[in-house]
């Protein structure tokens, strides 16, 4: 093999396989972008006309997409601030008190990940029903934070293994108090894998569909349900623009991260 | 009455007894070694004392008060771990001016106690590094400053110099005797390594199975070991079978006046188990009074100050030999050599 090629074959072949693999991952998400600019009221590629209309929809309180983007929102929040508090205080315990409990506890608090949601949905459907939780917020809420909480116990879980338990230990040993050994000693040095957990958690919550079909109807309708039955209905063009404010609202976030977090960085060292 | 009682502790893990009946007294001041192997209930008495570890049964007595049942961080004591069990957000300064925030004092006492601290363990430069930027030795020192900055009534150890290398951990020995010496504080201090205990305490408790089998100065312990186990634990020390018939003793086979050491009623005849230190036997050179017999060499290993020469005597039992490079140097595996023994070295073990 000639030197040149043996050079592209260094260089260029893993720099291009990776740039593809990564349009591979992200055009086909942008494809949306032109769709939701269309000026007709089907989804299309606008080839007879650029028109913000469906964007002005979304803000339309009566097309219900800001319903239900709010409802989602606010059970994304409760169910990912409740499943990180549970998760943190399960994780925590394991983590001083090892032992056969513990490992046999996290199969089970595991479990959700392990089920599939669709039967998860037939046992959930019966459950609320008897309880008669169904199509209603905290029924919602409560499936949400048993779906996010594995996700939260995983994050936790991976930033204490790294910790000594016996830090517990030793901050008794200088005086501390439990909530003390809690707010000056775990915390600080769990708090990324926390943030970890409950951003994982909020995500479960804002995306989960298969469930939260099965269990609600008319009364809740959350943004992944809005989403569905407009696309099962009717193929409004709005789905297209709510695809994009989520797209254009994710990379805000992604790089609001990156470049805060550099700064943070560069402070704190 | 002693400061720190320690009255018939208990404390089983199942069917493993950790503890089975222990009674210990320190003195106010004093530096006590909890000394043995592993599995024989030194770091259990150590946890029991810092609160962590419940005893069965048993009372742990402080000025008198009893303490049993009181938990950790009211107790006082510091705890200095093998890991060092540092925090890891923390500076150093703030690792040490932890206690003292948790005990609520003011900001400029605070202050003044961390530096008077870290002057104390040698780390004044080092303030504003976190553990992770420190070697092991300076951790160590973190960790020691930190459980001594509330003026703790105790110190405990558990095993804190074993993570560290050779010249390192003896540097540390140094430094704590220093410490125990410049602030008062009772230390009580649990190793496996016996001249860890030799070189810094006042006192060694030995323990074996859950109990303490010997307790007493370091000199004391080495000199005159209680039992079988105490004598075999300390040192590479010979142990032997010999004969006697009360008046005159039989060791390898050679005859020789019984040392005034011995005691019929205590020590046994017939069959009986003597001791003998590897520094206490002389190789080739003939002392007066001493016994000589040969022996064939079966090894010899340099460790550093001296060598450490095997070799077997006529009645087929196994001596360790330290003897100075110059004469063990000409000595090869397979040949004869001439050793040489005071009879008042030799030791002799109770009856089991």
């Amino acid at each position: 093999m000639s030197p040149r090629l043996r050079r592209i074959g260094e260089r260029w072949l893993p720099w291009t396989l990776a740039w593809l693999l990564l349009a591979f991952l992200f055009v086909p998400v942008l494809v949306v972008v032109p769709v939701a600019l269309t000026a007709k009221d089907y989804l299309s590629l606008p080839t007879s006309g650029i028109s913000f209309q469906h964007f002005a929809s979304l803000a339309d309180w009566h097309a219900g997409w800001l319903p239900s983007i709010l409802t989602s929102l606010g059970i994304a929040l409760a169910s990912s601030i409740a499943a990180t508090c549970v998760a943190a205080a399960f994780a925590i315990g394991a983590w001083v008190y090892a032992g056969r409990w513990p490992s046999t506890l996290r199969i089970i608090l595991l479990s959700p990940l392990i089920v599939p949601p669709i039967i998860y949905a037939v046992g959930m459907v019966r459950l609320w029903s008897k309880l008669s939780l169904l199509d209603s917020w905290i029924g919602v809420t409560i499936v949400h934070v048993i779906l996010a909480m594995p996700l939260a116990v995983l994050a936790i879980g991976a930033s204490l293994s790294n910790l000594d338990p016996r830090l517990v230990q030793a901050a008794r040993s200088l005086g501390a108090r439990p909530p003390t050994v809690f707010g000056r000693v775990i915390l600080p040095n769990i708090l990324p894998g926390t943030i970890a957990g409950a951003i994982l958690a909020f995500i479960v919550s804002w995306d989960e569909i298969t469930v939260t079909l099965f269990i609600t109807s008319r009364r809740l309708v959350t943004l992944p349900r809005k989403i569905w039955t407009s696309i099962a209905d009717a193929v409004d063009p709005a789905l297209a623009a709510i695809a994009t404010v989520m797209l254009v609202v994710t990379i805000a976030c992604l790089l609001l991260r990156m470049t805060v977090w550099e700064r943070l960085a560069q402070r704190r060292s | 009455m002693a400061f720190l009682d320690i009255r018939t502790l208990r404390k089983a893990y199942g069917s493993a007894i950790a503890l089975d009946g222990v009674d210990l007294s320190i003195n106010e001041g004093e530096f006590v070694t909890l000394l043995g192997p592993s599995g024989s209930g030194k770091t259990t008495l150590l946890m029991s004392i810092a609160g962590f570890t419940r005893p069965d049964s048993g009372t742990i007595l402080l000025d008198g008060a009893d303490i049993t049942g009181v938990d950790p961080e009211d107790r006082n004591f510091g705890l200095v771990f093998q890991g060092y069990a540092l925090f890891p957000h923390l500076s150093v300064a703030n690792n040490i001016a932890f206690p003292l925030r948790v005990r609520k004092w003011d900001k400029a006492r605070i202050a003044a106690r961390v530096d008077e601290v870290m002057k104390l363990v040698g780390l004044d430069k080092l303030a504003a590094r976190k553990p992770r930027e420190l070697s092991g030795g300076q951790q160590q020192r973190v960790a020691i400053g930190r459980a001594l900055a509330f003026g703790p009534k105790i110190l405990l150890l558990d095993e804190p110099l074993s993570a560290l290398d050779r010249k390192l951990r003896d540097t540390m020995q140094r430094e704590l005797k220093r410490l125990h010496q410049e602030t008062g504080v009772t230390f009580v201090f649990v190793t496996h390594d016996q001249e860890e205990a030799y070189a810094m305490s006042d006192r060694i408790a030995v323990f074996q199975n859950g109990n303490i089998v010997q307790i007493g100065s370091p000199r004391e312990i080495y000199r005159a070991p209680a039992s079988r186990f105490v004598a075999g634990f300390l040192g590479g020390n010979n142990i032997l079978s010999a004969q006697t018939d009360g008046a005159q003793l039989d060791l390898f086979g050679i005859r020789m006046p019984m040392p005034a050491a011995y005691d019929r009623t205590r020590h046994g005849d017939g069959a009986i188990t003597v001791w003998v230190r590897p520094e206490d036997i002389a190789l080739g050179d003939v002392a007066p009074g001493a016994v000589c017999f040969s022996v064939k060499v079966a090894d010899v290993s340099f460790v550093g100050t001296s060598e450490r020469v095997t070799v077997i005597t006529a009645d087929g039992q196994e001596l360790s030999v330290l003897a100075p490079s110059a004469i063990a140097r000409e000595l090869t595996p397979g040949s004869t050599a001439t050793c040489a023994l005071l009879p008042s070295a030799i030791g002799f073990l109770a009856r089991e």
